[in-house]
């Protein structure tokens, strides 16, 4: 039996991620970020919808969340040499025929999500503190008093939190699962906004604004290499994904 | 005269000289074990502040929050400088004992002995209380975010009572430990317990008086009905 691999299957084979949690929720994001990082060619097709196991939100999300946030910080402080050096993004090759899957209308407590966000606000203000900058925190506090229409998480703020826990997370101001758990709260918030500013829109119209975050996260990306500060810096730098909006999984921003 | 003098003056200050030759040399050790004990803790002391100044354990306590904590309480010395000072104190203790024991006199060393004795209580209960300080703030902080994230409205409340609770069982270990309060956990944790228990039962039978209520006479008058109706069906 013929037993031929491609370097990037053998590269990925003989990591030990396949027992862990990793294989469970990160797969994706870590094949992908592997292969870019590794300097492989990267193209884009359309496989159809992820298909994932029925969850319960309510009782996976902190479990997930944690996990997905765990790998992708653990992946940028792996590749940090690399993605700090990146500048920009490009398009990648598109093979095979674009399709849409039509998706299924969620029922979703925009107000319960509201009053999570806000809860978090208050009680975990020690720890918000410590992780994200004042002013981060004066903007998240100015939201506290508006209504449901107006309490809008813009992608610039969302984006600086992001970096802000990443930061935090790399230089271990309070415990790592702590610090992931914390931030729960804020992504139910963000969640809620993002729902509130997408809702009657066309799931072109919802990917355009997706698409904005993404090139937010690539403008404002000098202001996480600042505050980084990469002790070893690596020569490659190959090829960074350009964000297009047509992964039909969808569970990751 | 002469035999007065002799007697009566010179034999008392003979003896005292005596006296005072024999526990001279004794004095003399103590003033050196002190001023040994005072130069090894001035080294010992601003070693150890460099040391751990060095290494950078004033950045570790500050993510640990001891450094905010410390704050708090009103003391404004970083952890190195309280370390070292602890060593120096501790060392200065320790020669004092020493020098004391040094006179050789009973009642002091029997207060030199039982001082000594006494201090791995009082080691072992400063460690329970600063591990009780680490835990408290490991399981308030946890406590916390798991009851905001299950959306529970008292989460802070609750954080506080697990991080009064653990700091209150330290307490009472540690005073245990000192020999100030030897039952006091045993005590605590039946009064505690009690109090709990009772609370919970004040509570249900406040509270859930009818959901018991149906729930006894669900069970008791089911379980007579079927009895009734299976004796009348076998005859």
């Amino acid at each position: 039996m013929s037993t031929h691999r491609t370097p990037l299957a053998t590269h990925d084979l003989n990591h030990q991620v396949w027992e862990t949690e990793v294989a469970r929720f990160d797969i994706p994001i870590w094949m992908t970020t592997e292969a870019m990082a590794g300097g492989a060619r990267v193209c884009q097709s359309f496989l159809g919808a992820t298909i994932h196991n029925p969850k319960d939100p309510a009782a996976d999300l902190p479990a997930i969340l944690t996990q997905v946030m765990e790998a992708l910080v653990a992946l940028l402080e792996q590749h940090e040499g690399l993605w700090s050096r990146q500048e920009g993004s490009q398009p990648v090759s598109l093979f095979g025929f674009p399709n849409e899957v039509g998706v299924e209308p969620v029922h979703v407590n925009v107000e319960q999500m509201v009053s999570h966000d806000r809860q978090g606000l208050t009680d975990l203000e020690p720890i918000w503190r410590q992780i994200l900058a004042d002013d981060r925190f004066t903007q998240l506090c100015d939201l506290q008093g508006t209504s449901l229409a107006e309490c809008h998480i813009s992608d610039e703020l969302r984006v600086q939190i992001v970096y802000d826990a990443a930061i935090a997370h790399r230089t271990r101001i309070i415990r790592r699962d702590h610090l992931l758990k914390a931030l729960i709260p804020l992504y139910v918030g963000r969640t809620a906004s993002f729902i509130h500013a997408t809702q009657g829109l066309t799931s072109a119209e919802a990917d355009r604004k997706i698409e904005a975050l993404c090139h937010t996260f690539e403008h404002m990306k000098p202001y996480l290499v600042e505050r980084w500060q990469p002790p070893v810096l690596q020569p490659v730098a190959p090829t960074l994904l350009h964000h297009t909006s047509t992964d039909t999984g969808g569970d990751y921003e | 005269m002469n035999e007065f003098v002799n007697q009566a003056l010179l034999r008392p200050l003979a003896l005292l000289g005596h006296q005072v030759l024999t526990v001279l040399p004794n004095v003399l050790a103590m003033g050196i074990i002190l001023l040994g004990g005072l130069f090894t803790a001035w080294g010992f002391g601003s070693f150890a502040e460099r040391l751990f100044r060095m290494i950078g354990f004033d950045h570790f306590c500050d993510r640990l929050g001891m450094n905010a904590a410390l704050l708090r309480g009103g003391v404004k010395t970083d952890p190195s400088r309280i370390i070292g000072r602890s060593i120096y104190w501790t060392v200065i203790m320790l020669a004092s004992i020493a020098a004391l024991g040094a006179l050789n006199l009973t009642p002091i060393n029997q207060f030199a002995q039982s001082l000594l004795a006494y201090v791995p209580h009082l080691v072992t209960a400063a460690v329970i209380l600063l591990a009780g300080y680490f835990l408290s703030n490991f399981v308030s902080q946890a406590v916390l975010i798991a009851a905001v994230n299950a959306g529970l409205p008292p989460a802070r409340l609750i954080a506080a009572c697990s991080r009064w609770g653990i700091q209150v069982l330290a307490g009472a270990m540690a005073l245990e430990q000192l020999g100030i309060a030897q039952h006091i956990v045993v005590v605590g944790f039946g009064i505690t317990w009690g109090g709990i228990v009772l609370a919970g039962a004040i509570a249900f039978g406040l509270g859930a008086a009818d959901t018991a209520k149906e729930f006894l006479q669900r069970r008791l008058m089911g379980r007579s009905k079927s009895s009734t109706g299976d004796d009348l069906h076998h005859w």
